[in-house]
């Protein structure tokens, strides 16, 4: 029998995973965003946000990962990079946007897995427009983190809610 | 004859990192976005080696791992699946049903190219 998960692991296994997907896939560094550059980015008007479920026999919650656009179009323009001109479109964006999220729930769900917690992942679903403030439901654990990376700011969430027996 | 690789993915970003990584080596790539269009390539194309994610639309990883499992003439094609699902159960299946490796993303290109490397030959491009 394994214990509950602390907000405090949650927040840990989910920095990890962001930080591990955008080294390893990007070569990006994403460091914690200083209250300043949060002020900044909360005045950018247009983003992308991205979400996964993760559902299991003892646990089911969610990942979300609010991207600025000009950022999510500055990484598709270096993933073609000296390659033929194509031109990177709305559906590319989204694209990028739900990849992101699945490897950081794949590192997630995979953590939970090694404290007990065997667990599936939805398909990605991405939305665009205004930053959203995200909310969970009572008794949820829910971590919160804002990631410095290329000068913008990367919010994301997860929320995981202990299932009764 | 260079080798060629088919990458089935409905991630169009992922299928662009892998061309990007296997440009440099004198090979063909070709892609698909689900298995259903992944068993029509195949079939046409006669790949050396498969790299195939788990969760698609349309048809999913383990059902084309499954068909090619049955296919006569596909059958020994080499897969190697790249997908964000480590759960043991899933790379269990997976090696049930002939899969030669198991990958989880995000992957080191490193350990994608030495993987795909012991499969087929991996010869840098020539720029004349």
């Amino acid at each position: 029998m394994t214990n509950k998960i602390p907000t405090a692991d949650l927040s840990r296994i989910a920095a990890s995973a962001l930080q591990e997907v955008l080294a390893t896939q990007f070569k990006l560094l994403a460091v914690s965003a200083l209250p300043d550059e949060m002020a900044r980015a909360a005045t950018d008007s247009r983003c992308l946000t991205g979400s996964v479920d993760i559902e299991g026999e003892r646990m089911s919650g969610s990942l979300r990962l609010q991207l600025p656009e000009a950022w999510v179009h500055k990484i598709n323009a270096s993933l073609l990079k000296g390659r033929d001109a194509v031109s990177i479109d709305e559906d590319d964006a989204s694209d990028l946007t739900g990849e992101l999220c699945n490897m950081i729930a794949g590192r997630i769900a995979a953590s939970l897995a090694g404290a007990g917690y065997a667990s599936t992942l939805s398909t990605p679903r991405v939305i665009r427009g205004q930053p959203l403030q995200l909310e969970g439901d009572a008794g949820c654990l829910i971590s919160r983190s804002n990631w410095a990376c290329e000068s913008q700011v990367l919010q994301l969430t997860v929320f995981l809610t202990h299932k009764t027996t | 004859m260079s080798p060629k690789i088919l990458s089935v993915d409905d991630s169009k970003t992922v299928r662009r990192l892998l061309a990007r990584l296997f440009e440099p080596f004198n090979c063909s790539l070709f892609e698909a976005a689900n298995g259903e269009e992944g068993l029509a390539v195949a079939a046409r194309e006669k790949p050396d080696l498969i790299l195939l994610d788990y969760n698609m639309p349309v048809m999913d990883g383990i059902t084309m791992l499954r068909r090619l499992h049955e296919d006569v003439e596909l059958r020994r094609t080499p897969v190697i699946m790249l997908t964000a699902e480590a759960g043991a159960k899933n790379i269990a299946t997976a090696a049930r049903l002939g899969a030669r490796d198991y990958i989880t993303k995000p992957f080191q290109d490193e350990l994608l190219l030495a993987k795909a490397a012991r499969v087929i030959p991996l010869v840098p491009r020539l720029n004349l």
